[in-house]
């Protein structure tokens, strides 16, 4: 099968007036949580999760991609009509765009956004068709070593790429691993950290986990803040002028490549890849002291990156099975749930399921021009709504969420737990993002971690001896290694410290 | 000598110990196994032990060189919030989920900065109804509508 034939399979699918339907509202859906400040992909999939059970596989998959990417353009929107990202890789939109607002360009600014979207989401939707298939194939060729030490790899790049403390990130995957093991060990029956309660003996649902972390202590953030949204700007005309579009065209090139190439990484995503296209743009400017003063290719820029970001993003989940950031997370485990086991064999299993993702990315994208473009003004009455409005909505969901998901009242509790424990680490700076990862792979590590060793008759040296493995090993060293030295720290450190 | 300076990563380093030596506290009664046939002990001991390097690292770091100042912690969002999800936890399958609803929401709406009664009583019974509609009658979940 070829490229063409392949994505022709994946538009007969989600061109499927129901898979559509359920392509619309994911893409519906993610711009309104883009919009809204205060609840981002992760809380919103977190609490999805439990109803895409009651969907056949390939809609749920479709809708929840949809509200990932979705959330890309909703969060230009609010990033740029009153100074607060609606999501996070909306905060360097902020700079730029509000000041165009601010200057009566607010409707071009909304366009180039999202035009810039559109036209990264095109080239990344191609990138994952071309890039997907042989990468499978490597993977078909890995074993337990191999995989292990890709798990490694992926965790060590995380940590890499992450904000802030790179020891307090390392802690926080170790301690996400082991919340991974609470429960009944696979190989002994072992129950382990289960104080005896059943409810535990499966292990912690990570949508508890999720929701706890993501959910709860982020409203509780939240209302720390003192509300003050005043929608100033008027949004005039929606066209660009000849001068804004001639700097946003090599301005979205650039943000498409960059994102594109981040989105893959172990760590990468929408967040990453913005603030690299911003940071990049203003470095390669003639006219650097335009930035932050309404320079258009502050907009087009980190917008077309967070775009391709969250899209190429989806490249190691779906053909490695590996999460490269919570949302991939998540999305892992919404093919659990639905009894996918998520790696290189879903595509060619289940051709269908794969390529119809893909191709309703492309579908999806442009969906949301014409939901954020014709009808932006639904989009800013929205915005309107006050945060004491919609808090007890996200709290109620979270609660019907977690509880659905095996009719389980203690799991709520437990919820509340995380919760309580996330603001602990909230307040500690501690990001609960690397934990989150570290507790999808725990298991998994564990698994093939033994399952190397007994290969091996208990030589750790496995890892060392089979060339892919210690290939990956090798990077992950390398990488390690680059972050301790004090030139790579200080750019990092001013890389993130752009805003 | 300096006094010791409490600072977000010396709590921060407190903490990782407290998981780590909790966590080998609890475990040490799984078996260790020997790295050829791991026992279900062998990683958690593991995972401890970093743990509780890592947390001296965080937090031997943070007493010597300092780091941000501790935050001040907000306890009424905090508490109302949790107590409205521990309500829902708790009422959901005594009195079914129209009535666990509107509790969640009127006891999480007091972790607001502002507290407008009547507006929490329509935005209540609206939710209720809407999740009803959504959850129970659209997709079908499991969940009883009326106390039993």
């Amino acid at each position: 099968m070829d490229l063409v034939a392949n994505l022709a399979l994946g538009f007969s699918v989600a061109f499927d007036p129901y898979n559509l339907m359920f392509c619309f509202f994911g893409v519906l859906l993610g711009t309104l949580i883009g919009v809204l400040p205060g609840i981002g992909p992760v809380p919103t999939l977190a609490m999805l999760l439990p109803i895409t059970f009651y969907l056949p596989p390939i809609p749920a998959l479709i809708m929840l991609s949809g509200i990932y990417y979705g959330a890309q353009y909703g969060g230009s929107t609010s990033a740029i009509l009153i100074n607060l990202p609606g999501e996070s890789a909306a905060v360097v939109t902020c700079l730029d765009g509000h000041q165009m607002a601010r200057k009566g360009r607010a409707g071009a600014a909304l366009a180039v956004a999202a035009c810039g979207s559109f036209f990264a989401g095109t080239i990344a939707t191609i990138v994952i068709a071309i890039a997907s298939p042989p990468l499978s194939m490597v993977a078909l060729q890995f074993g337990a070593a191999e995989y292990f030490s890709l798990m490694v790899l992926g965790l060590i790049g995380a940590v890499v790429l992450a904000q802030g403390s790179l020891v307090k990130a390392v802690a926080m995957i170790i301690l996400g691993l082991f919340f991974g093991l609470v429960g009944t060990d696979l190989n002994s029956g072992q129950q382990r950290f289960t104080f005896g309660l059943p409810e535990l003996s499966d292990g912690i649902g990570f949508v508890t986990l999720a929701m706890g972390l993501f959910g709860v202590a982020e409203i509780v953030t939240n209302l720390e803040k003192r509300e003050g949204r005043t929608i100033g700007a008027i949004i005039g005309s929606l066209m660009p002028n000849r001068d804004e579009i001639k700097r946003s065209i090599p301005a979205v090139l650039r943000g498409t490549a960059l994102g594109t190439i981040l989105g893959v990484l172990p760590g990468g995503g929408a967040l990453l890849a913005s603030f690299a296209a911003y940071t990049f743009e203003k470095k390669v400017s003639k006219t650097p002291e335009r930035f932050g003063k309404g320079a258009v290719e502050g907009v087009a820029a980190p917008e077309a990156a967070n775009n391709a970001g969250a899209q190429t993003s989806f490249i190691p989940m779906l053909t490695l099975g590996i999460p490269s950031n919570p949302v991939m997370a998540l999305m892992i485990g919404a093919m659990t749930i639905q009894g996918i086991a998520p790696g290189p064999r879903v595509m060619t299993q289940q051709p269908d399921l794969f390529w119809g993702i893909i191709a309703s990315m492309w579908i999806g994208n442009a969906m949301l021009v014409i939901i954020n473009l014709p009808l932006i003004g639904i989009w800013v009455r929205l915005l309107k709504v006050p945060y004491r409005l919609l808090f007890p909505m996200i709290l109620v969901l979270c609660g019907i969420g977690v509880y659905s998901l095996n009719s389980s009242a203690f799991e709520v509790g437990l919820t509340v737990m995380f919760g309580l424990l996330g603001y602990l680490f909230i307040k500690l700076g501690c990001e609960p993002a690397p934990m989150l990862l570290g507790f999808i792979l725990g298991p998994l590590m564990e698994e093939n971690l033994r399952r190397a060793l007994v290969l091996s008759r208990g030589d750790p040296l496995v890892f060392f001896q089979r060339p892919i493995s210690a290939t990956l090993l090798a990077v992950s060293l390398l990488l390690l290694l680059i972050v301790v030295l004090p030139t790579f720290r200080k750019t990092r450190q001013e890389a993130f410290k752009e805003v | 000598m300096n006094r010791l300076k409490i600072n977000q990563d010396l709590v921060a380093g407190l903490m990782f110990i407290a998981f780590g030596v909790l966590g080998l506290l609890l475990g040490k009664a799984y078996p260790m196994g020997t790295s050829l046939r791991m026992g279900p002990g062998y990683l958690p001991t593991v995972l401890c032990w970093i743990l509780i390097v890592l947390g001296a690292i965080v937090g031997g770091k943070g007493s010597i060189v300092g780091g941000l100042p501790l935050e001040r912690w907000y306890f009424r969002p905090l508490i109302m919030v949790c107590l409205g999800l521990m309500t829902f936890a708790l009422l959901i399958e005594g009195v079914g989920l129209p009535a666990a609803v509107m509790a969640t929401v009127v006891v999480g709406a007091m972790g607001g900065q502002e507290f407008r009664l009547v507006e929490v009583l329509i935005l209540a019974v609206v939710l209720a109804a809407v999740a009803v509609a959504i959850f129970i009658y659209g997709l079908g979940l499991p969940m009883p509508i009326l106390p039993r």
